[in-house]
Parts: C-alpha cells; structure tokens; sequence
C-alpha cells in the first residue's frame, strides 16, 4: 500500500530490529520521502517486514524500499564477502545460454519431468563461505524426501533468482535474471516449482509473474505429510525466516513437519511466527558489528529455549546464523547447533 | 399553550425551533442579524465535503416558514430579563415588545477568531495571509485566488491551531479546525489539482467519523508538517513561513503563495450579557456553563445547545439542539 497513509506515529522504528543497534529510523525515511527530501537511508533495512506487519495505516515498507533503492548504487565496500556473489550474477548474465544444470546429487531424478526442484546458490555457498557448515546437501536432503513422496524431480538449470540484486536496487541485473529464468522455466514447461531457500520462494511467487506453482519444498511435502514418518529425538526450536514467514505467510507448514518427527520436540522461540526477528543480514548488505550483534542476539533467544538445534528454512538465514556460531575467534560460545528444516527432515526420515 | 424562546437563529438554533414545533411546542426565535443562518453562511460545504451549506440552510429555512408555530424575530436581542412563576418575561430591543416564556433555548453559537492580535502570522498586514472563513467565501465562487494580484496560488499553507491550544489567546481545541482545512484542502485540490498544498499542524484532530479524511488527504498528495509557525514574511510577492518540521529536527522558510489561517472561535459577544440576565454561570473558557450533560444550565427551564457551550462540529450542534428540544418538552410536561 501507498506510503501517503503514513501518520508518522513511529511504531515502526520502534519495533525496528536494526533501530536496536542503530539510529536507522523507518518513519523518519518515511518522511523525507514524503516531503522530497533527501538523505535517506537506504541500506540499513533488513526488509524484514516486521514494521509493515504492524503499521496501523497499512504502509508497504517492503516495497517502499524495493523503489528508492531502485537503480541507486550502494557503495562495494558495505557488501560481504567482496561482492562475488554480484559478479557471479554478471557472469550469468553475460553467458546466458550456460544452463548449468546442478550435479552431484544423491538420488532420483528426471530431466522431463513436470515437477522441478531448483537447489538455487548452494553450491556457490559451499565454494565461498567457509561458515562451518555445508550446503550441498540440502539439495541431497531434498531429492530423498521427494523421492519418497514419489516425485523424481527435474534438476533445473537456472540462474540465479536474482533476489540479492533485487534488494540491492540493482533493477537491471535483476530484470535480466528474472527474463532469463522465466523463458528457461517456460521451454522447461514444468507445472511445479521447488526450492528449498525462502529467498528464493519469495523472489519466485512475488517477484516474477511466472504461469506455475512456486512452493518451498517444506510446502511440497505438507501435501503427502501422511506418507513422511521422521524419528528422532532431540528438542528443536524454529526461526522464521522473513521470506517465508512475514512475506509469504507460512508460519505452520514447516511446524506441521517437525510434529511429524517422533522423539523430536519443537519449543518456539521468545519472538515467532509473525513476530519473529531477522536473523540480521539481508542480501549481503553489510555483514558488519550491528549486523553480529543481531545475529548473537537471535542465537541467545535460541539457546534460552533449551533446544540443541536451530532449524531454518531459509539457506541465507543458515549460512548467517552458522557463520556467527563458528566465528573465529568466537563471538561467542554457542552450544546449539544451526541446521536447514530438509537436511533435519532427511537425516530422519524411516 | 406554554412558548418556548430560542435565542440565537444559527444552525442550532433553527434546529432546535424546528424540534420543539414538532414536540407541539409555540417558538419564538431570536436572531441578532437580519437573516437567519448565523455562522454556516460563511461556509461551502458541511465535512467530510459532500454537503452545500446552503442548501441545508435553504431547506431549513423552508421549514421555518412552513410551521405555523414558529415566529422568527430578526434583528431582534433581549433588553431585560425577568424571572416569572412559570419562566420568564423577556423584553426584546427595538421596538419594546415582550415575551412571556415558559423555557429558554440558548444557541447563541460562537464569534470566529479575530487573528490580528497573532502578529507574527501577519494578517491584515500580508495580503496573501486569509482566514478559513475567506478561503470558503472564495470555495463559493469555485475560485480559490491571490487577494494581491487575482492570481490561482501554487503553492498553499494552512496554518493550524491559529486561536486555539495557546494560552496566549484560547486555550481550547476547536474540535473542527483540523477537519475543515483537511475538508478545504481536498476542495482546492478538486478545483486545482496541481496545487501543491501544506497543512502545518501539531497533532492532527479529526475525531468522530472523519478519520478517513486525513488518511484520504495524504493519498491525494496534501503534505502534513509538524510545526508550528513561528513568523511569515513577504518578499517579492512570495510569502515565507519560519518553521521547524520537529519530526526531521529542520528549521526552513518555507515558501507559499497563499496561506490559510485555521481558526478556531470564542464565545459569542452577546454571552456574558445574556449570562447576568439569565444568572447563568460562565465556563473557564467562557462559553454558557452546561451543569449537567447535555444541555442543562444551572436555571431551572433555561437549556444551552450547540457552541454557545463549546466549540463543536455542525453535526453535534445538531444533536445537541434536539436533545435540548427533548428537555425543554420534558421540563414543561413534568412542571405541569
């Protein structure tokens, strides 16, 4: 919704997560804009959505900022990890015939098949991060849930979903990757789409105009929750992941799967479901002091649950979440471990 | 058959002569000027904006004259009250008639802020700095312009609060102030949609249905900036506002071609004279002192309806002065 609504009432600052740790003030952008004027601050918001979910006027921040930072250039220095994932965008961009079909998965797959599994930058992840954790085998994870719901999914060769560009106001870039992968997908002719990142989920449903179902897998799954039988024990706790929750509004279907474990037990964090905090970092933009401090944060409420494992649906919120956990030297001495909701799920599966 | 007077032949007052004719009641109503309509002839429209003010006074008017229990008495006042048994006997101004009543209906409204004594807002001195009231003679003539040179303003300031929540002139909130520049905003906007318009306020105060004014001001574009004009100067033909915006923390001159003064209002002049004849008590803010919600005053059969109690909106004045024809009916009945 429009942003003219705006009474200036400051709930969203208040309920800001990077107003904890930073002077960024959602309602005083808010009014610069409506005023013309400028000095905005363009980089700091995590786009969490949590200030939207409650502005009583109804004021759409998420795409507030998806328009100001629209062809606006942030400065290199403030993206982690020295932009590569950027450059890796470019390269996809300027070879756009590469399919790069993925490989290296264990399990059943089906190049004509009419439901696609797309594993999005994992890969990518586990070549660059080095986060004490690795993300190729959620793509592993995914094949043999899918497999045991009877699917042999289609491997897709896409670039990437372009999300981060997105959110970095890099409009061109995104629009390129967004025209590319909507003709792949078309010429692929598949019906269904599956990813196992919020990231991409969210980019994929809202962000594109695609002729076809676009479900995280968690969502794929809950259909034949029936035939899945997990054992396990252990207590976990689940972080919302802002893709997924707030900007897509699945909160139960990832909880629906983890009751379906025996022997695990789920205890919900301080602040969940629509009231959940980013985990700190959103599209690479300044993995810095204030960012950690959020991220330490997310992992206290964690551990104060009493839950051995942190589970996410989301590749990004794992790879920021196990990088703090595994920081060296630490930050902090974490006892919990960080793990995706798929590799959780596949581990278990009878 | 027990009267009935009705000071005062504003909206109130004609609402409550028509009400108290409908309880089977005998009305004299009093009016100071030579027509009927007190303060609602000034205005365009009733807000939210829908509704032409002078054709809801047209209809009244028509329904005044069509009950042959109500006698309107113009360019009439009251010389001398006495207390009688049974009410009261009231002598009018001019030509030495009386009345002999069996209840009073005070609807005697209010007197709009004079804003010559703000001095810095300027006005009598800048040309281009107008009341509310002037910018809605000119929303009549579908012409919204520059008294200086005739010419349509771009850029528009209201000013809120002007007469009201200041211990330097009244302490009060109007209750409407905020609603009919939002109301008078959205009408030049129609007339001109390329003015660029700016409301500066403190709090912005649409209460009872009117909420969805402000929310539809800020959809059409009218910029709200907290502050609160501290001078206006003239240069060129262009008037410059001094202000802070207190939600950014900057000071600005912020330029306009034509400003609106919001007014609030303050007692009707005629109010403290007519408080000693009656022996009425007056509020700290000076409006008729009502004892007991809604409309009773401390003198048996004496009622007070509308803004001559307070500032208030058209549609509660409305309410107000039936509810005052409900108790004046009550009072007779009961007293028989």
């Amino acid at each position: 919704m429009s942003i003219y609504t705006c009474y200036q009432c400051g709930l969203c600052t208040g309920i800001c997560p990077k107003r904890l740790v930073t002077r960024y003030s959602p309602r005083g952008d808010l009014e610069r804009t409506l005023l013309a004027k400028d000095g905005l601050d363009l980089w700091s918001c995590l786009t969490c959505g949590l200030c939207s979910h409650y502005c009583p006027q109804g004021v759409g921040y998420l795409d507030f900022m998806k328009e100001v930072r629209n062809h606006k250039k942030v400065d290199q220095d403030t993206i982690a990890h020295k932009s590569v994932f950027n450059l890796i965008s470019q390269l996809m961009i300027q070879h756009p015939e590469k399919s790069g079909v993925p490989t290296g998965f264990v399990g059943e797959s089906d190049p004509k098949g009419l439901i696609g599994y797309f594993p999005g930058c994992i890969d990518f992840l586990d070549s660059f991060l080095e986060v004490g954790t690795f993300f190729h085998p959620i793509g592993d994870a995914a094949l043999k849930l899918l497999n045991k719901v009877g699917v042999t999914p289609r491997l897709m060769g896409l670039k990437c979903c372009g999300h981060d560009e997105l959110w970095q106001g890099n409009q061109d870039a995104f629009e390129r990757l967004r025209d590319l992968n909507t003709r792949s997908l078309k010429e692929s002719g598949i019906k269904t789409l599956i990813t196992t990142c919020a990231e991409c989920t969210r980019t994929f449903a809202i962000d594109y105009s695609l002729d076809l179902e676009v479900l995280h897998i968690s969502q794929f799954l809950e259909k034949s929750l029936g035939t899945l039988n997990f054992k396990g024990e252990g207590t976990v706790t689940y972080h919302d992941p802002c893709r997924l929750g707030r900007h897509m509004g699945v909160y139960d279907i990832p909880r629906n799967l983890i009751a379906r474990v025996k022997g695990a037990n789920l205890v919900e964090l301080e602040n969940t479901r629509e009231d959940c905090q980013c985990c700190g970092v959103s599209a690479w933009l300044g993995c810095c002091t204030e960012s950690k401090a959020l991220l330490v944060n997310k992992l206290d409420e964690a551990e104060s649950t009493g839950a051995a494992t942190l589970l996410t649906t989301c590749t990004k919120c794992l790879a920021h979440l196990s990088c703090v956990v595994h920081e060296k030297p630490p930050l902090k001495e974490f006892k919990i471990t960080v793990q995706d909701l798929t590799i959780f799920l596949a581990e278990r599966l009878v | 058959m027990d009267r009935v007077l009705v000071i005062g032949g504003g909206i109130t007052g004609i609402q409550a002569s028509l009400d108290l004719s409908q309880l089977g009641l005998s009305v004299t109503l009093l009016e100071k000027e030579s027509v009927l309509g007190g303060n609602l002839r000034k205005l365009d429209t009733l807000f939210p904006g829908e509704e032409s003010a002078d054709e809801l006074l047209t209809l009244k008017r028509s329904h005044i004259e069509g009950s042959k229990n109500i006698m309107v008495k113009t360019n009439s006042g009251i010389e001398k009250v006495e207390s009688r048994p049974c009410g009261y006997k009231v002598s009018l101004t001019g030509n030495g008639t009386s009345v002999e009543v069996g209840a009073v209906v005070i609807a005697t409204g209010f007197d709009p802020f004079a804003p010559g004594p703000i001095e810095e807002y300027g006005y009598g001195r800048l040309k281009d700095v107008v009341t509310a009231l002037e910018l809605e003679e000119m929303l009549k003539g579908k012409k919204v312009v520059r008294p200086s040179d005739g010419v349509i303003p771009k850029k528009i300031s209201f000013l809120q609060c002007v007469g009201s929540r200041d211990r330097k002139t009244n302490r009060y909130c109007s209750c409407f102030c905020c609603t009919y520049a939002i109301k008078e905003a959205l009408a030049i906007k129609k007339l001109t949609p390329q003015s660029e318009i700016a409301i500066m306020y403190m709090d912005i105060r649409t209460p009872y249905l009117y909420e969805h004014l402000y929310t539809e001001a800020r959809e059409n574009g009218i910029t709200f900036i907290r502050s609160r004009v501290s001078g206006i100067s003239e240069k060129g033909g262009l008037l410059k506002l001094d202000i802070e915006n207190t939600l950014t923390r900057e000071s600005e001159s912020f330029p306009s071609e034509l400003v609106i003064l919001s007014i609030g209002g303050v007692p009707s002049g005629s109010t403290p004279k007519l408080a000693d004849q009656f022996g009425l008590p007056l509020s700290d803010q000076g409006f008729f002192r009502v004892e007991e919600a809604p409309v009773k005053t401390s003198a048996e059969g004496v009622f007070v309806a509308g803004a001559a109690g307070g500032l208030k909106d058209i549609h509660s004045c409305l309410a107000e002065a039936s509810a005052s024809a409900l108790y004046v009916s009550t009072f007779l009945s009961e007293r028989k």
